[in-house]
């Protein structure tokens, strides 16, 4: 033995020692081959959340938009932002507004770092709503994607609530009324409960407040609450919900894609049920829980030729998305601050008090009824979205927008419809006033239960009725109503943001508001 | 369905992820740029260094100048809850070299960072403003969501009023809040307003007046920016017409004036600040609370009743309250009304007209106060050609027919003390306090007598109706029976001295 | 040897397995209402709603006067004295004074002098709350409590 064999022994290892870092860390080098790129995907903790291989129809952008990518995104990108806002931020009543002056005047890049933030948490609220309506309006809830339509739309529910809890931290004076409004929405079942009379023995409205906000005002208790919430619940839930989402796209075959680029295996669904194969006495060979599901499987390897494979194709894409949010978070954070108000003061009431933009639609209706605006009709079309998988089950033309010219007319007809109709039940109470202004005695039920909100919704049920006797078709019923609420919400959340003044009063432009 | 071969989806998705991700490392180096560079205080900062180079001609200068970094400073004083960042620009407030560059390197002027070190008051105590904000627009604060915006120059001794009795900083820089306070005492105020706890209850109590934000003022009238001194200044100047129907009598100030009583206004705080930083004058004040120091009749009278009594030797009708102010040390009534009455009325009030309780829990003034105030009150020189009018011996209100009276009342009294004696432009009569402390003898005595210097007529003069002494009984019964409720005195008045002062 | 893909069928009544998992299940479920019942408070943490606003002879008959810190406003008239509260019972906005009465800054509700509501989405009038007297004569009001409409107390 060559006496310096050792060391060169060593030598060597130390020059090799950046590739063997990386192939301990990759598992593998670099994929070369189809197989090799199937494999990278499978043997990644994080990549195997993909299939190994893709219809191109999932990365053209024009189909989805990258929506359900730059919705999880914005979440990897809020996440990231809020946990360095952890860093200084207090949720105390004395230092919490302190300390977001503080991140936005001296913590560097705090002030970048908090505008991020706050418009990739707007972002995340537009991209989910856009996302759930791409995934509407090319009928991509339908069999076998029920479940996780459903799961979407209680994504939603946690993306809004993360938005809402994150309201309130700052501590300021928009913070506070909003979060005021928010608290009594949820008190709002009183009214019902009052007009009933059963208040004393069963305060469903109290309760709710009481669990929201620990006392009887937005106050020390119910910033711990929202902060609590906000950091670490309502974004487990949102992770955990997201990764099901995910899997669940695999498991229910991949994107939706169209028929005519189906794969001979139906919409992208393996209908073929491989054969179990037994496992053989000696361990020498492991395998995958392949060879033990049964039913339904992804159909990964069926038409080879038609997908391509993820790595690294629809990698990239998911990157382009990421980018794309990431640059269009940061112009917005470039040029515009998050805005900041006087610190809360329960004493000098906000006028208007408006809560956060995407919410305006409600308040719009919650100032006709609380209870009725805030909780009933947002609850009914809530139920309704989550209900339409399951009673329009006829068979679709999936993966085509809008089902094609039929639907597009259905679409425009109905865009129409719910815009006369919305503008209508906002102008009517302007113009003329309502039901109390016409008869100052009216009972107080009547008064909540017929407002322009329930008309608003009602006119656009029987509108979706309407269509679905026409037509015979549920899908085109489900099109016409989705198209409504997507049409009133646009609407109403637009006269609540620009034209609704101090006393919600109905102003052309802010500069005919009244001085205070 | 076409879709286009895969590899010119790459293709396009490749040119696309390069352009975006050019876009976003131009946006944060953007951002790191503005961040590292672009800030104002950076700028002042480096402006500052050239300053002290020019004035760095001795060994101290050089030091100085050595020992100048650009970085960001500020003042931490937690006891006043103060972090103020305004020293990162305003560099020199400590270096009398700076007397004669311009702001925001200038020395800070006066004596007053000599007593106040910076380091154990920072700035915001004083001026206000947003003291965490590192650009001058945000630190001042005017237009910006912040509830105390940088004190105009002119009212900055305000804040002296934290620590500070007025009187102690009297010709010690706090000139104008020592002015403001005389004013406050002069013009009346008490007369309406609470200070700890005693003074009028017309008007709102000013304990915290300093302290209130923007948002609690109606502003909609004001004509100078949307600020609480603004406010405070322009409804000084003109009450009506800042808030719309407003009771407040405009005190009649000067420019200086008005900025003198806006500083003291503006000091009224009530803050709960270290025992450490306020001065032993204040600390006498605060003990004193519980324990006014000794004010003579006079003085009382000045502070709590000149403001709608005036001199009080005379009746007067008052066009913007639309009520009769009487003359309260007018002869007659000094005359007729006896100790018990008036301090009752004093304690309590009168319901039904402006006057408000004083007594203790009300108004705030002690039973020995109130006692010194009647004091006063009699000590008003009667008239000497005037006849105090005595009670007629032989009057027995026992038998007065109220029915016979209230036909008088409606002939008579009813335009100016109202139907059922509720009050119009005279005082009320109905009420309890009224009724329960006002004895027959001195009713008597008003309506035969009428009030000196008042606008009560004498009801026996022929020319005024020319009452006999049955109707006035009967008049006075019909006055009696309008207290719905509470004993009416007479039996009481008829054991005591009914006219008080004149045995 | 019975193949690992088709296990024994399961005894029909395997009553311990099913005990096991249902007493299992019983306590998953009880600690979640143990859990639910946390964030409720039992007491709320704050002051009490009785306060007073001083004696009577503070408020003669016209006497009009807000307590900004309780949002309660006092009216003293010939047949007493009443309280009334300043919050919307709509979504709590304090409400703001017009000459017609209150108007309420977030939703426009409108209400007249005596609280009621004549106009806006609130669902009730303004409430009123009880007026009673301590044992050193001051007026108290309790703001957790209600008292009908033109309710005065006569002092």
């Amino acid at each position: 033995m060559p006496k310096n064999a050792g060391f060169a022994l060593i030598w060597n290892n130390l020059l090799t020692l950046p590739r063997a870092v990386r192939e301990s860390f990759a598992r593998r080098s670099s994929p070369t081959s189809d197989r090799a790129r199937s494999q990278s995907i499978f043997a990644n903790i994080f990549l195997h959340i993909h299939s190994t291989r893709v219809h191109p129809q999932a990365l053209r952008l024009t189909y989805t938009w990258g929506l359900g990518v730059a919705s999880a995104a914005l979440f990897l990108i809020l996440t990231v932002t809020g946990v360095l806002l952890m860093v200084y931020y207090k949720p105390s009543l004395d230092l919490a507004y302190q300390s977001i002056k503080d991140i936005h005047y001296v913590v560097p890049t705090g002030r970048f770092i908090r505008n991020i933030h706050r418009w990739a948490a707007h972002l995340m609220v537009i991209a989910v709503i856009l996302h759930m309506a791409r995934v509407f309006y090319t009928a991509s809830y339908k069999k076998p994607r029920e479940f996780n339509w459903v799961l979407g739309l209680g994504l939603f529910v946690l993306t809004l609530g993360l938005s809402f809890t994150g309201y309130l931290l700052p501590w300021d004076q928009l913070a506070y009324w909003a979060i005021t409004i928010g608290a009594n929405i949820a008190a709002s079942p009183r009214e019902i409960t009052d007009v009933m009379g059963i208040t004393r023995f069963f305060d469903l409205g109290g309760f709710q407040k009481d669990l929201l906000l620990g006392a009887s005002a937005v106050g020390q208790e119910a910033l711990i609450r929202f902060y609590v919430l906000h950091v670490i619940l309502l974004p487990l839930l949102l992770f955990v919900g997201v990764s099901v989402h995910v899997w669940r796209i695999r498991k229910d075959g991949g994107l939706s894609r169209a028929d005519s680029s189906t794969t001979s295996a139906g919409k992208g669904v393996g209908a073929a049920q491989p054969l179990p194969q037994p496992p053989q006495a000696s361990p020498s060979k492991t395998y995958g829980l392949m060879c033990v599901v049964k039913g339904r499987t992804p159909a990964t390897n069926q038409n080879m030729d038609e997908t391509v494979p993820s790595w690294p194709y629809l990698l990239r894409a998911e990157l382009l998305v990421l980018m794309v949010t990431m640059f269009v978070s940061l112009v917005l954070s470039y040029f515009f601050d998050a805005p900041l108000k006087e610190m809360a003061n329960p004493m000098v009431p906000e006028n208007p008090a408006k809560a956060p933009w995407y919410f305006l639609g409600l308040q719009e209706m919650v100032s006709y009824s609380a209870v009725i605006g805030g909780i009933v009709i947002p609850g009914i079309a809530w139920l309704g979205l989550a209900l339409i998988p399951y009673l329009d089950r006829e068979k679709s033309r999936v993966g085509i927008w809008f089902e094609g010219a039929t639907g597009r007319a259905v679409v425009w007809r109905s865009a129409f419809f719910a815009a006369i109709a919305a503008v209508a039940m906002v102008a009517i109470p302007v113009k003329f006033g309502w039901l109390r202004n016409w008869y100052p005695q009216i009972s107080q039920i009547i008064i909540i239960l017929i407002n322009p909100g329930t008309i608003l919704t009602a006119a656009y049920a029987l509108w979706s009725l309407y269509v679905l006797r026409r037509s015979g078709s549920t899908r085109l019923s489900a099109i016409a109503l989705f198209t409504c609420f997507l049409v009133g919400f646009v609407i109403l959340t637009t006269v609540g943001t620009y034209f609704r003044g101090p006393n919600w009063g109905f102003y052309w432009s802010p500069s005919d508001w009244p001085v205070h | 369905m076409t879709i286009p071969p895969i590899n010119q989806i790459d293709h396009r998705i490749k040119i696309w992820l390069l352009i975006v991700s050019l876009g976003a490392l131009a946006a944060l180096a953007a951002a790191a740029l503005r961040e590292e560079f672009g800030s104002e205080w950076r700028h002042y900062q480096r402006q500052y260094t050239d300053i002290l180079a020019a004035k760095a001609t001795d060994e101290q200068g050089r030091s100085l100048l050595k020992a100048h970094e650009i970085k960001l400073r500020q003042i931490v004083v937690p006891e006043l809850g103060v972090t103020d960042r305004c020293v990162s620009c305003h560099l020199g407030i400590d270096d009398p070299r700076m007397a004669a560059v311009s702001n925001p390197f200038k020395v800070h002027p006066g004596e007053y960072l000599r007593v106040h070190p910076v380091e154990r008051f920072g700035c915001t105590i004083c001026h206000r403003g947003q003291g965490a904000a590192v650009v001058f627009a945000e630190a001042k604060a005017e237009d910006y969501h912040w509830d105390y915006p940088l004190l105009p120059i002119e009212l900055t001794q305000s804040s002296c009023g934290l620590c500070h009795t007025p009187p102690e900083v009297d010709g010690a820089g706090g000139d104008r809040l020592a002015s403001g306070a005389r004013l406050f005492e002069i013009k009346g105020c008490y007369s309406c307003h609470k200070l700890a706890g005693r003074g009028g209850s017309m008007g709102l109590a000013l304990d915290r007046e300093g302290l209130k934000v923007k948002g609690q003022m109606p502003m909609a009238n004001v004509a100078g920016p949307h600020t609480v001194p603004e406010w405070l200044m322009e409804h000084f100047a003109d009450p009506q017409k800042i808030v719309a129907g407003s009771q407040m009598r405009n005190p009649g100030l000067s420019y200086d004036e008005t900025r003198a009583l806006t500083t003291y206004v503006l000091s009224l705080q009530e803050r709960d600040l270290p025992r450490s930083y306020i001065s032993p004058a204040l600390n006498a004040l605060l003990a004193e609370r519980n324990n006014p120091s000794e004010l003579s009749g006079e003085q009382l009278y000045n502070r709590f009743c000149s403001n709608c009594h005036d001199r009080g030797t005379y009746g007067r009708f008052d066009k913007a309250y639309n009520k009769f102010m009487p003359a309260i040390r007018g002869a007659s009534l000094v005359a007729y009304a006896d100790s018990i009455f008036l301090a009752a009325n004093i304690r309590s009030g009168r319901p039904g007209t402006m006057m408000p309780g004083w007594g203790i829990g009300a108004g705030g003034l002690s039973e020995a106060e109130i006692g010194r105030i009647i004091s006063y009150l009699k000590s008003a020189p009667l008239p000497t050609d005037v006849p105090i009018r005595e009670m007629p011996a032989s009057l027995d209100f026992s038998h007065g027919n109220p029915l016979q009276g209230g036909h008088t009342f409606a002939r008579l009294c009813v335009g100016c003390h109202g139907p059922g004696g509720i009050g119009n432009y005279a005082p009320a009569l109905s009420n309890k306090i009224f009724q329960t402390t006002a004895d027959s003898a001195f009713i008597y005595r008003t309506i035969a007598y009428g009030r000196i210097d008042a606008a009560m007529p004498a009801f026996r003069n022929p020319g005024r109706g020319g009452l006999s002494d049955a109707q006035i009984v009967d008049l006075v019964a019909y006055v009696r029976s309008l207290g719905a409720r509470g004993t009416p005195r007479t039996a009481v008045a008829s054991t005591g001295n009914p006219t008080g002062h004149k045995p | 040897m019975p193949s690992r893909l088709e296990p024994q069928a399961m005894p029909r009544r395997d009553f311990l397995g099913m005990a096991g998992l249902g007493s299992a299940g019983l306590a998953i479920f009880g600690s979640i209402i143990g859990m639910v019942r946390l964030p409720k408070p039992r007491v709320l943490p704050e002051a009490s709603g009785r306060f007073k606003i001083g004696p009577p002879s503070e408020f003669p008959p016209g006497t009009v006067k807000v307590i900004p810190e309780h949002n309660v406003r006092i009216v003293a008239t010939e047949r007493g004295i009443a309280a009334m509260s300043l919050v919307c019972t709509h979504l709590g906005c304090i409400v703001a004074e017009a000459p017609d009465g209150f108007h309420c800054p977030c939703h426009g509700s409108r209400f007249d002098a005596d609280g009621k509501v004549v106009g806006g989405p609130a669902p009730r009038a303004l409430p009123w709350f009880p007026i009673s007297r301590a044992a050193d004569g001051a007026l108290v009001v309790d703001n957790s409590g209600e008292t009908p409409s033109g309710t005065f107390f006569e002092v």
